[in-house]
């Protein structure tokens, strides 16, 4: 009898020990699953935080350490786009959005990470770089949201180029249906008045600054500027003439010199300033047309239509 | 005596390197690039009385200038890139504009020493006609 039990209770150990070495893997995964999951969660915590820095380390910790974890992994390689992007470091960014591309390509976030890197090369203004992203992501033609919100950024990088016709066509080509369109009409609209922003022609006020200094400057409505011009070149000029008719060549070449510095100088200023006043003028009208039609909002990956819509201007 | 050493190089390390930057190529410029970058000799004597008004007037009238990079900063930088005659034009246009209109173009950033001033920089002047990436809008 006491044998028998003794036999049991061995059974018993060995059964225990036995489940217990056929379970480990198991529990390990369950608790491997667990454990990315609290990760996954501490790191977006630090992502919402603005924390970016920690958010991509910790992020990286959970694809180095639980690999296995795919659609986890996918998501912490997703957020470290998003991080770099937020962090507006661009090189980065991009760098992270390759690497996704690489390591998980038929994603479903791949479109939006393309979106991520287009977003990030237009920064860096490398702008045939984004618009070929843009071009990559409607070539893929899965995911409808992407593809509209690549054909909106293409045309913000056109405007950004100075591509107003081409910009104003790939707005429109914007279907009515997409949260986008009303936006993109506002744009394509506004486009159409580009020319008549008021410019300056910068070859006049070259022209004007090389017949009397400081009359460019006037030109490109810059009065205090052309008032320098003026007296500083008239200055020189007079100096310059005293000094020869009073045979102090030297004097008068020295000081002629620094004329012909103030002399090429206003032209120069002037051509630049005709130059800077169309940029400033087109750059004015542009960003009203940003913000008149929400642009921002439409490199958000995670924007919805609601938010969007919210955030234009009527 | 080292662990003192260690601790100080490590905190002016950590000073020097905030996180993101850590491990960017922060070297100086290699001789080859230095080779590359020497000026033409007018363009140099201009670079070092520049330099010179810089270390010897500037010192001791202050730092009085509207403009950021200063103008003599900005002249000693458009002599290196642009080379004698176009710097030398780009300085004098910078001299005429110096806290005149230019505050309706650009924005005001504040300088080290606590003062707002006009930023305007090189690639603010010259991007009309010198096409680089970095001198694209900004």
């Amino acid at each position: 009898m006491h044998g028998m039990r003794k036999a049991f209770n061995t059974l018993l150990l060995l059964l225990a020990l036995g489940s217990a070495v056929f379970m480990a893997p198991v529990c390990t995964w369950c608790d491997d699953g667990a454990a990315a999951n609290r990760q996954f969660n501490f790191a977006v915590s630090l992502f919402e935080e603005g924390d970016y820095f920690r958010a991509v380390s910790e992020f990286k910790r959970l694809v180095f350490y639980y690999p296995d974890q795919r659609e986890l992994c996918v998501e912490a390689a997703y957020m470290i786009c998003r991080s770099y992007k937020e962090a507006r470091r661009w090189d980065e960014c991009i760098d992270a959005c390759r690497r996704f591309e690489k390591s998980y390509p038929g994603s479903g976030r791949r479109n939006r990470v393309r979106l991520i890197k287009a977003y990030a090369e237009g920064q860096l203004k490398r702008f045939d770089d984004a618009l070929s992203s843009y071009e990559h992501i409607l070539k893929d033609g899965t995911d409808g949201d992407s593809a509209q919100k690549a054909l909106y950024g293409s045309a913000i990088t056109l405007v950004d180029t100075r591509r107003w016709d081409e910009a104003r066509r790939t707005f429109e080509r914007i279907p009515p249906g997409s949260d986008l369109h009303r936006s993109a009409v506002i744009f394509a609209k506004g486009l159409q008045n580009i020319d008549n922003v008021p410019r300056k022609t910068p070859v006049r006020a070259g022209a004007l600054a090389a017949l009397l200094p400081g009359a460019g400057h006037l030109y490109t409505e810059r009065p205090r500027d052309a008032l320098v011009a003026f007296l500083l070149n008239g200055a020189f000029i007079w100096a310059t003439v005293e000094l020869i008719e009073d045979e102090n060549y030297a004097a008068g070449g020295l000081v002629g010199f620094f004329e012909l510095g103030w002399y090429s100088g206003n032209i120069y200023s002037a051509v630049s300033s005709a130059h800077k006043y169309n940029r400033k003028r087109e750059h004015d009208f542009i960003q009203g047309l940003k913000e008149k039609s929400g642009a921002w909002l439409y490199m958000d990956p995670e924007a919805k239509c609601t938010c969007f819509m919210y955030a234009m201007r009527f | 005596m080292f662990a003192v050493l260690f601790i100080v190089a490590f905190v002016a390390d950590a000073h020097e390197w905030p996180p993101w930057s850590y491990g960017e190529d922060k070297t100086p410029l290699s001789i080859a690039d230095a080779k590359q970058n020497r000026l033409f000799p007018p363009a140099q004597a201009v670079k070092w009385a520049l330099k010179a008004f810089a270390a010897t007037v500037s010192r001791v009238d202050g730092d009085r200038c509207a403009m950021m990079p200063s103008c003599s900063a900005y002249a000693i930088q458009a002599v290196e890139k642009h080379g004698f005659t176009v710097g030398l034009i780009m300085a004098f246009d910078r001299l005429m504009r110096c806290g005149g209109d230019e505050y309706r173009y650009a924005s005001l950033m504040t300088a080290r020493d606590g003062y707002s001033r006009i930023y305007d920089p090189l690639s603010h002047n010259d991007f009309w006609w010198y096409k680089t990436p970095d001198n694209l809008d900004k």
